[in-house]
């Protein structure tokens, strides 16, 4: 808990120093290459899955832990034509805040806070993504890596499938490594 | 072009022409058809290969993964006939990453793929080439392009072609086969026909004929031949008996016609005869005139000589006895004397009648031209027919100068008057009827008009017409002989050389008008 509560504190204190110097310029926060990519690698993933009919037609992207990558989400969205489906996003800070989010990106790569998240969050059909190749062992969804200077992601196809959803095989293709389901086989 | 060529050769060319003509008209269509049709298939095979990979590579695409994109067109390898497919990628945030995004090549000589899709060369007949947008939830984030080679097209083609070029051959020799056999089976009557034909015409012989070999045209064409080689057979025995015939009919006809000549011969010379008889029986009438005429003074003379006789024996016979006394021979004296001139007067009177008779007579036999005393000579010729004249109510009058002297033929005018005298009284009068005959000659010109009229009973424009016309008369059996006028018209238009007319209707009496020259060669036609 005490962990829990030293990463909460240093959650606060990065917010807090967003809302201070970084607020007004969410444009600058949003010039990060990685931000920008991984932003549209989210929205990309909610592509590649099928979705449970009553939130296909509006998905919401909640972030935590990174602003950068929020802008870059709400600029993309921005300047993308929805086409198909409305998008928003979130930021949220609590994982008990992310009830309605379609798909959750926990911007850390601490194994110890994507456990916290993966617990707390609600037990909805919620796409998991965060930093890091272990994510997807702790039993989240699709873990970001950088390979050779280049974004992959893992794919715990397992894990979507629990939660009702499924994934495109075009993604798993795409995917550096994918934790298939035991014993259903490929989906 | 084929118009001279032997049936044979027609039969072979139209059948193995045909064929070449059918077989390389459906082979072409069917090789060009299953061109086109393998083409369209390609080209939907590709574009539905296109499709897919579209969707495939969308993910790729959508995630920036190169290397992904790339190994998913190599599966293309598997199709031998894709020769290039190109992905591009469309960055609409970033334009500078837009462009060749992954790509397949198909062998070393296939160039690589423009950066740029638009720098893709437009499509070419070597290849098809498909394009498709790559989608990502209906949003455009690439495109393919995907070229697929011709080649197995055309080689299929080409083995089409030679498939089409065996058969070709093929039906040709079998078309030949078959040309072969249907030429005897269509040229052989026709050229038995013809053979008969040729016969038929060197020989004449028409009683050849064509053999059958079949019910077909050809057949009909045969016995209409034969029908028509014995109609023609019959036709030129017709012809030949319609040609005897036609020599037997031309002998009777010519034989008729000799016949008819001598016929109409005897008819003229009858009527010749008939004419001279007429004639001769004028003349006879004439001579009983005369006879009758001269009776008179002649019985007189016999009258006054017998008595002359008598007082003469009488005196005689006293100067005898001596009983003649000088009365006695006073008397016988007177006697004779007075008998003397009574005798002499008709002696006188009878050779003045004679030597009229005479010139008539020899005119009218004679027909002599020369001058005379129209008005005498009238005169004389009515003396004549007096005989005819005395019995009946009609008196006749001439009407001419005394003096009228002319140049003509007398016989003939004397002729003439008496049968119309004759005519006037057999036809206008009725026996016992009181009539005028008027009988009028004046100079008029170098002409004599010489008008005869009668009152009579006239005639009607029928009998007018007919007048003239041989052995026309109204009273045939009752003494007309129908020459009468006949021969008055004759004598006008040949002896006189003139004309004459009648002028009649019925109740108006009869005019007769001859008109004719006064002298001699004035107008007198031959």
């Amino acid at each position: 808990m005490a962990v829990l509560s030293g990463y909460c504190r240093v959650w606060l204190l990065r917010i807090l120093a967003l809302a201070v110097f970084s607020a007004p310029l969410p444009e600058a926060l949003a010039q990060g290459l990685e931000n920008r990519v991984k932003a549209a690698y989210l929205v990309n993933f909610t592509r590649f899955v099928a979705w449970p009919s009553e939130v296909a037609s509006r998905l919401e992207i909640c972030v935590a832990g990174s602003q950068g990558t929020y802008w870059a989400l709400v600029k993309l969205l921005d300047t993308k034509g929805q086409a198909g489906r409305a998008f928003s996003a979130r930021f949220v800070l609590r994982p008990d805040k992310a009830s309605g989010c379609s798909a959750v990106y926990l911007a850390s790569n601490d194994p110890d806070l994507q456990r916290y998240w993966l617990r707390q969050l609600p037990q909805s059909a919620t796409l998991t993504v965060s930093d890091d190749a272990g994510f997807i062992d702790a039993g989240g969804m699709i873990g970001f890596l950088l390979i050779d200077g280049k974004l992959r992601f893992d794919i715990n196809q397992a894990a979507i499938n629990e939660r009702g959803l499924s994934v495109s095989s075009k993604l798993l293709n795409l995917a550096h490594r994918v934790q298939r389901p035991k014993q259903e086989g490929r989906r | 072009m084929l118009r001279n060529v032997p049936i044979k050769r027609k039969i072979l060319v139209s059948i193995v022409g045909t064929m070449i003509v059918m077989i390389t008209l459906v082979g072409s269509v069917f090789v060009f058809y299953s061109w086109f049709s393998d083409r369209d298939t390609a080209a939907r095979n590709l574009s539905s290969i296109a499709t897919m990979f579209s969707l495939n590579t969308a993910a790729a695409l959508s995630f920036a993964d190169a290397g992904a994109a790339n190994e998913l067109l190599s599966s293309l390898r598997g199709m031998p006939e894709i020769r290039r497919a190109c992905l591009y990628l469309e960055d609409l945030e970033n334009g500078a990453n837009s462009g060749l995004f992954a790509s397949y090549i198909r062998g070393a000589n296939i160039p690589p793929c423009p950066s740029r899709e638009g720098q893709l060369k437009a499509s070419q007949s070597s290849f098809l080439r498909v394009h498709r947008a790559v989608e990502l939830d209906r949003e455009r984030i690439g495109s393919l392009a995907i070229e697929r080679g011709l080649a197995d097209l055309k080689a299929s083609r080409r083995v089409d072609a030679l498939v089409l070029m065996v058969m070709l051959v093929g039906s040709v020799a079998v078309a030949t086969l078959i040309s072969n056999g249907m030429q005897s089976a269509i040229a052989a009557p026709l050229l038995s026909l013809l053979g008969t034909i040729r016969r038929v015409s060197a020989d004449g012989d028409y009683c050849l004929r064509a053999t059958r070999h079949g019910s077909d045209e050809v057949g009909e064409l045969i016995d209409g031949f034969n029908v028509m080689l014995s109609s023609i057979a019959t036709r030129d025995a017709d012809l030949a008996r319609t040609r005897e015939e036609l020599v037997l009919r031309i002998a009777e006809t010519g034989a008729a016609n000799t016949e008819l000549r001598s016929v109409v011969e005897d008819l003229h010379r009858t009527q010749k005869q008939l004419v001279a008889t007429e004639k001769m029986a004028s003349l006879g009438e004439l001579v009983a005139g005369v006879a009758h005429e001269i009776n008179t003074p002649v019985g007189v003379g016999v009258t006054a000589a017998s008595t002359l006789y008598g007082a003469s024996r009488d005196t005689a016979d006293a100067y005898k006895t001596g009983a003649l006394t000088d009365g006695g021979l006073r008397r016988y004296f007177e006697q004779a004397m007075q008998s003397s001139t009574i005798i002499l007067n008709n002696l006188r009177r009878a050779a003045d009648l004679v030597n009229s008779f005479k010139r008539v007579a020899v005119d009218q036999t004679s027909f002599e031209r020369r001058r005379f005393h129209l008005r005498s000579y009238l005169e004389e010729t009515l003396l004549s027919l007096r005989p005819n004249l005395r019995n009946t109510e009609i008196s006749v009058e001439i009407d001419c100068e005394a003096s009228l002297e002319v140049d003509s033929v007398p016989g003939a005018i004397s002729q003439i008057i008496t049968n119309l005298v004759m005519n006037s009284l057999s036809h206008a009068f009725a026996p016992g009827q009181a009539g005028s005959i008027v009988i009028k000659a004046e100079a008029s010109g170098e002409e004599v008009r010489l008008s005869y009229r009668d009152d009579g009973c006239g005639m009607d424009s029928e009998i007018r017409e007919k007048i003239f016309e041989p052995f026309y008369t109204t009273k045939r059996g009752r003494g007309g002989s129908g020459l009468g006028m006949h021969i008055v018209f004759n004598l006008v238009s040949q002896q006189l050389g003139g004309r004459v007319e009648v002028v009649s209707s019925p109740g108006a009496g009869t005019e007769v008008c001859i008109c004719f020259p006064a002298q001699q060669g004035t107008s007198a036609p031959g």
